[in-house]
């Protein structure tokens, strides 16, 4: 089923008009770092050292979530490991869970939960996958990988062995994962894993790289690639590794994000996997287990020109109101962030068309966003930036540390760099990593968590004006999968105008944002139809939905 | 070519001091007679005063004049010379050692038209006077008049045998008239028994114009431990070997050229290219520098340096560098590259100014165009896409065989839904260009919106076959934007 296309014309001439008459405010866009009164005092420890191993740099992803089921986001860390033995069990190099107390405070629960992980972590990916209601986490690394089962009471357990996910590759043995994330891609009600995995490495083969004379982190082509990972749930708290049966283990390439989305409108969830200095893949999910890699088909394999870009995180949403999910990957200097734009069957790379070229083709990103951060019903971009080596300014010449981006979206055809007015924290720089969003306080504008390698993260609360209307929708999945994911929905304005999102929790690099799903209305006060095409087919119609607030919504049985 | 004049000189002199001798002893003569001495023991200075004595007291003596022309000829004062030579011919005009010599002289200080008129003289008195053929071989060889050359110079072959500058000439000449074989056989000859390492150099360097490298390289090489300008040697050395293909081995020639200091700014500016193409741009920028240092007034080093940081993104130092080097020499290359260094370094209004002013003042430039369009692409607003679109087809229009607007305005066309337009630029440019994988990239993606997925399919496989070949093998290269 595909809504854009048949309105996508009446939308073009509408958004011009539109702003204007409904007093859309376009304010700034503004963040405030409360990192210092938030309470979280977590520390990011790669293990930095002057041999620059190459896992250092990597470091970590962070998850927005709701563990306890109080209506409130919370965060998870994950943290990197002592070298060489990457082991974990100093305090400083635990991952960490803080509970949100509701009051911009965030109070360290990782020792009660029992998630303080092992190994070198890397990533997180949060949903609940065996439908009980509460969110669990699968938390990625070098040499380990871990499923985290949220038994409900605010503990969790360690369930990887049983449920057979460990990311143990056939061949290779644990493979070096950093991204992973949930889906169902067989629409049986039940979240399959995805998990990509980087390169070949070890502490003990690994090469001396070197930028000039001095020691460095290596680039890529060091390295051979490592497949990506399926993990097919078949209900019963096991995973089945379906990575070659489905397709999807025979493509090499060296993953960093996944996001995912109905990128055509077959009623089945695909797969972006974002490649360092290798083309992309676009694992189009051909309904029957299997997935067909068709990003060069479809024109997101490589930038603009014909540029394997060194990909790193992603997101998958439809920024342009057509109903048709868009992809943002973001790389390093001299790639540009590509933005590709879904035209349906393909799509087409409007980075340079719609002004996002000047502002990324100068810097670089690890984590990535498609979000709505002013609430005027146009999605706009983050990018959580800084160099890969650090020590780039004796190597290149160029800072190591760099601050965020965000870009503004104007109408669905433009994006505005307007970085240099999102708050005082946009002109720090940082070593940024991972980059999630949600809306923490529940105030209706999505705030952004940003990590810092071997630093304190960011903690962005969005304080842009409050003259936009919003809309969050929790998703009660019932045949589909209790978060809903996959779920597609279309918010239709009084004014006519049309807004598409859909539910995932999957988004930039190594990162799980807020499962809920947002909509900026701009002026209006409500949304006068909101359809909802869960992941089972079930479509499901609310009308007269008022603005400025969180409504759940509980899938119906037919 | 100063050896041929030397030789002519020479002879002159000695047939005149011969006849001095035999002359019985006036002041004048006795004079001579010391200068004779004084050359025959290589004291010019002293043969040149002696003589001006004798010019002195004997002032009609054409003798006296040609010889002290002579040894000013010698002693490299040519238009001195000259004046000495030209009194001689006045004063007796049937003598052909004097004519000969003014010609020798004139062909000497490129007057070429005066020389081939005595040479005339000469050769319709004495049609057998070998040496005035030999000499107007020589300066038909400057006149451009190859096959005359050719014809005059291989007339005169114990000549040659004695000059081997002639052998130089005489390849030129062959060159010049698709002789190839002739033209190396010719320059074989400098090789056994050596020449002088001046005229094997010279003869290298007609090889390099002809661009017949191999050979170009072997005379250079052959002259490696004689001949006195070792740092252009080597370049020459260098460029000979990577413009035959070895590019390892003048990397190598330039990189020794540069431990021993014996690098010209040529040398530097080629191995710096050659680093940066291969992808060493941190090597190449070490050696820029080095170049800078040691060529600080060159604008061609300067510019050099500035691409090369440029590449590197180092863009506040690649605009002082390019700041540089158009003070130093105004081009359309230096401003584009300064213009675009400012652009990238954030300095938007300086950077237009310097482009603005470049097509001002280079207006038949079209990379300049070219550059600045594709650079006013980069924030995607509609003011500047109109000017940059107009910038792309002006730089098309300058340059038809140009690859890049043709690229650029498809990736346009794509862009806006006007795939038919995409394909007639991509189409043209990769007839101008077939290896260039982003033009069958581009290809691939207007065949597959226009429905023509079996085209579009090839051309992705010709790309990513293009492709593979542009990419590394597995280096331990440092990640970041640069692989050192």
């Amino acid at each position: 089923m595909r809504w854009g296309a048949a309105i996508c014309v009446v939308l073009f001439t509408a958004w011009l008009w539109w702003p204007l008459a409904t007093g859309t405010s376009t304010g700034p866009i503004l963040f405030e770092n409360i990192i210092d009164r938030s309470g979280v005092r977590f520390v990011m420890d790669s293990s930095t050292s002057p041999r620059k191993h190459q896992i250092e740099t990597m470091v970590s992803g962070v998850a927005i979530f709701d563990y306890n089921n109080d209506g409130l986001m919370d965060l998870y860390f994950v943290n990197g490991a002592r070298l060489p033995d990457m082991d974990k069990s100093d305090p400083r190099y635990w991952n960490r869970l803080y509970r949100n107390n509701g009051d911009g405070t965030f109070t360290d629960v990782t020792g009660k939960a029992g998630v303080r992980g092992a190994g070198f972590g890397m990533g997180v990916a949060a949903a609940d996958y065996d439908n009980d209601g509460w969110v669990d986490l699968y938390v990625t690394g070098v040499n380990r990988n871990q499923l985290f089962h949220n038994n409900g009471d605010g503990t969790f357990t360690d369930v990887t062995e049983k449920a057979g996910v460990a990311g143990v590759h056939p061949q290779l043995g644990k493979t070096w994962s950093i991204s992973a994330g949930w889906f169902d891609y067989d629409n049986d009600g039940r979240l399959d894993l995805f998990v990509t995995n980087y390169v070949n490495w070890s502490l003990d083969t690994e090469p001396l790289c070197t930028g000039g004379s001095l020691p460095a982190y290596c680039s890529p082509n060091s390295y051979t690639g490592q497949p990506n990972m399926l993990f097919h749930n078949n209900g019963d708290g096991t995973f089945t590794d379906v990575s070659e049966a489905s397709g999807i283990g025979k493509q090499v390439g060296k993953g960093m994000g996944v996001v995912f989305a109905d990128y055509d409108g077959d009623g089945f969830t695909d797969v972006f996997v974002s490649n360092d200095t290798y083309r992309n893949f676009l694992f189009h999910n051909n309904g029957n287990g299997t997935f067909r890699e068709a990003g060069m088909v479809s024109g997101v394999a490589y930038n603009e020109n014909g540029k394997s870009i060194a990909g790193m995180g992603a997101d998958f949403r439809d920024v342009d109101n057509d109903g048709l999910p868009d992809i943002f990957v973001v790389g390093m200097v001299g790639d540009t962030f590509p933005l590709f734009r879904n035209r349906g069957a393909d799509f087409t790379d409007v980075t340079s068309a719609w002004g996002i070229t000047g502002p990324t083709a100068r810097s670089t990103a690890w984590g990535a966003g498609i979000a709505d951060f002013d609430n005027d019903g146009w999605k706009d971009l983050f990018a959580a930036c800084s160099s890969i080596l650090d020590n780039s300014e004796e190597i290149e010449h160029l800072p190591s540390k760099l601050p965020n981006k965000v870009l503004r979206n104007i109408g669905g055809t433009h994006f505005a760099d307007v970085s240099a007015s999102a708050g005082a924290s946009f002109g720090v720089p940082q070593a940024h990593r991972g980059l999630a969003y949600g809306d923490l306080d529940n105030d209706g504008r999505i705030d952004a968590v940003v990590t810092i390698k071997d630093g304190r993260p960011e903690i962005l609360m969005n304080r842009s004006p409050e003259k936009n209307h919003w809309l969050l929708v929790k998703l009660v999945g019932a045949r589909s999968n209790r978060d809903g994911l996959g779920a597609r929905l279309k918010a239709t304005l009084a004014t006519g105008r049309v807004l598409y999102n859909h539910a995932t929790t999957s988004t930039g690099l190594s990162a799980a944002s807020d499962p809920r799903v947002h909509f900026g209305l701009g002026a209006a006060e409500r949304v006068d139809k909101l359809e909802i095409l869960w992941p089972s087919g079930i479509r499901q119609v609310l009308d007269n939905v008022s603005a400025d607030h969180i409504l759940t919504v509980d899938e119906p049985a037919k | 070519m100063r050896l041929a004049a030397l030789f002519v000189l020479t002879l002159a002199l000695t047939a005149s001091g011969a006849r001095l001798l035999a002359q019985g002893a006036s002041p004048a003569q006795q004079h001579a007679d010391q200068a004779l001495q004084f050359a025959q023991q290589g004291d010019l200075k002293s043969a040149e005063s002696e003589l001006r004595k004798a010019v002195e007291l004997s002032p009609g003596d054409s003798n006296f004049l040609t010889s002290l022309g002579g040894i000013l000829g010698m002693e490299g004062d040519l238009r001195q010379a000259n004046t000495y030579l030209a009194k001689a011919v006045k004063l007796n005009p049937q003598d052909p050692a004097s004519r000969r010599n003014l010609a020798a002289n004139q062909w000497q200080l490129g007057q070429l038209k005066e020389a081939h008129q005595n040479l005339d003289l000469l050769l319709r008195a004495n049609p057998r006077d070998k040496i005035a053929t030999f000499l107007l071989g020589m300066v038909s060889e400057k006149e451009k008049a190859y096959a005359r050359s050719a014809k005059l110079l291989e007339s005169v072959p114990d000549v040659l045998a004695q000059q081997p500058d002639g052998w130089a000439a005489l390849a030129n000449s062959y060159y010049h008239t698709g002789r190839t074989e002739n033209a190396r056989a010719a320059l074989q000859r400098l090789l056994s028994p050596p020449a002088n390492p001046r005229t094997v150099f010279l003869g290298g360097s007609i090889a390099m114009d002809a661009l017949d490298y191999s050979n170009a390289e072997t005379l250079f090489r052959s002259v490696r431990s004689s001949y006195p300008d070792r740092a252009a040697l080597e370049s020459e050395i260098a460029l000979a070997e990577y413009r035959s293909g070895h590019v390892a081995e003048s990397e190598r020639t330039l990189l020794e050229a540069v431990k021993a200091n014996h690098a010209t700014s040529s040398g530097y500016v080629l191995l710096c290219r050659m680093l940066s193409a291969e992808g060493s741009d941190l090597r190449a920028l070490r050696i820029a520098a080095q170049a800078a240092q040691a060529f600080p007034d060159s604008s061609d080093v300067l510019s050099t340096k500035g691409s090369v940081e440029l590449k590197l993104r180092y863009f506040k130092d690649a605009v002082a560098s390019y700041q540089k080097a158009a003070v130093l020499k105004d081009s359309a290359g230096v401003k584009r590259g300064l213009a675009t260094a400012q652009w990238n370094a954030g300095l938007r209004e300086q950077a237009t100014s310097t482009f603005e002013q470049a097509m001002r003042q280079f207006p038949r430039d079209a990379q300049t165009c070219q550059v600045y369009g594709t650079l006013l692409l980069e924030d995607g607003s509609p003011e500047n896409k109109a000017r940059a679109v107009n910038l792309l087809k002006h730089a098309l229009d300058l340059d038809q065989s140009a690859t890049e607007p043709r690229y650029q305005l498809a990736n346009l066309e794509l862009t806006d839904g006007n795939p038919q337009q995409a394909l007639a630029y991509l189409e043209s440019a990769i007839k101008l260009d077939p290896n260039d994988s982003r033009l069958h990239f581009a290809l691939s993606r207007v065949y597959r919106r226009l429905g023509r997925d079996s085209d579009a399919g090839k051309e992705t496989e010709i790309y990513q076959k293009l492709k593979a070949a542009e990419q590394p093998g597995a280096r331990n290269d440092a990640a970041g934007g640069t692989h050192p």
